[in-house]
């Protein structure tokens, strides 16, 4: 196999999972943990957060897939066709995945790790909740659409035809 | 179209694998720290809240359609390619046979759980977490290697 399908089969896998950790959270963590009351809602969701920023995840999952996919779009250079449609899949997955995330999404996270479960009232929880839960399912529609595109246009990148030019 | 074929069925592998990673690297260490109650009462509606159409597609779809690719590359053309998706749908064929003898099961025993209190939800938490986590990471692993095998029939061209 060579260097360019390598790296094309690893960026797929990579951005492939990251796509289906944000679907997991859209499909089943949100809405299942929206269901519980405010309290067990924030504590759920500290610990989630917590336990997500692992080794595994965060490097060759999260960040390997975005750095998978830029080396797919320099080791095409010499084939504009495919190039041009790995540049975009990196600019998705760069501007919807991992700016969103950093820029949107990890500071309202770190907002609600630093909320105290145990020694809040209803009512603080409630407040606590209103302004993270609207905005951070917002913020992860994109994401997760975003993957999904990014996903799609690296799929369509892998069968273009390499001597096909524009 | 045997190409189109073959790639929907690696999104939809893709969704499933990062779905199961989801529970084994977030879900199921977070809720291994939380009380009794919290676990049973946060699965409960996990478990309700993604048996839904949307889900059950995904889930269906990433066996039927990487089935479906296989008959489209059985001629000549297809053959560099066969051996990756028959591999990719045989490895995610597993994961449902492992869903359907475990998994389901023990979801099924936990929705008959209902409410519990403080008393009863450390048994029910027994009962569960451990086998529940252990073949879901077999499921992971299994369908992240059917996703590789997809990605490589994929990067093949056809002949």
């Amino acid at each position: 196999m060579s260097v360019k399908r390598l790296l094309l089969s690893a960026a797929a896998t990579t951005v492939g999972m990251t796509t289906g950790v944000m679907y997991c959270y859209q499909t089943a963590i949100m809405p299942g943990i929206g269901r519980l009351t405010d309290r067990e809602f924030i504590a759920a969701f500290q610990a989630m957060d917590k336990e997500i920023v692992n080794p595994v995840f965060v490097g060759p999952v999260f960040l390997g897939g975005g750095a998978l996919l830029v080396a797919a779009t320099v080791a095409h250079r010499d084939e504009p066709r495919r190039f041009g449609r790995l540049a975009t899949a990196s600019v998705v997955y760069f501007a919807g995945v991992v700016a969103v995330t950093m820029a949107g999404n990890v500071p309202k996270n770190n907002t609600l790790a630093d909320f105290q479960v145990a020694s809040s009232t209803i009512q603080q929880a409630a407040a606590a909740r209103q302004q993270f839960d609207g905005s951070w399912n917002r913020l992860h529609i994109v994401r997760t659409l975003a993957s999904v595109a990014s996903l799609v246009v690296l799929s369509i990148a892998m069968v273009t035809n390499p001597r096909q030019n524009i | 179209m045997p190409t189109t074929v073959l790639a929907i069925g690696l999104v939809l592998n893709a969704l499933m694998a990062g779905l199961y990673f989801g529970f084994s690297t977030a879900v199921m260490p977070a809720l291994a720290r939380t009380e009794d109650r919290n676990y049973v009462t946060s699965m409960q509606r996990i478990d309700e809240s993604i048996l839904n159409p949307r889900f059950l597609t995904t889930f269906m779809g990433a066996l039927v359609v990487p089935i479906v690719a296989v008959f489209l590359h059985l001629g000549d053309d297809g053959r560099d390619r066969l051996p990756w998706i028959v591999a990719g749908a045989v490895l995610y064929g597993a994961t449902i046979v492992i869903t359907g003898a475990v998994n389901i099961p023990l979801n099924k025993q936990l929705r008959a759980a209902g409410d519990v209190t403080d008393r009863s939800a450390p048994a029910v938490r027994a009962a569960f977490h451990h086998r529940w986590t252990r073949f879901n990471t077999a499921r992971t692993a299994l369908c992240t290697a059917a996703v590789v095998a997809l990605t490589v029939a994929l990067a093949r061209p056809m002949t």
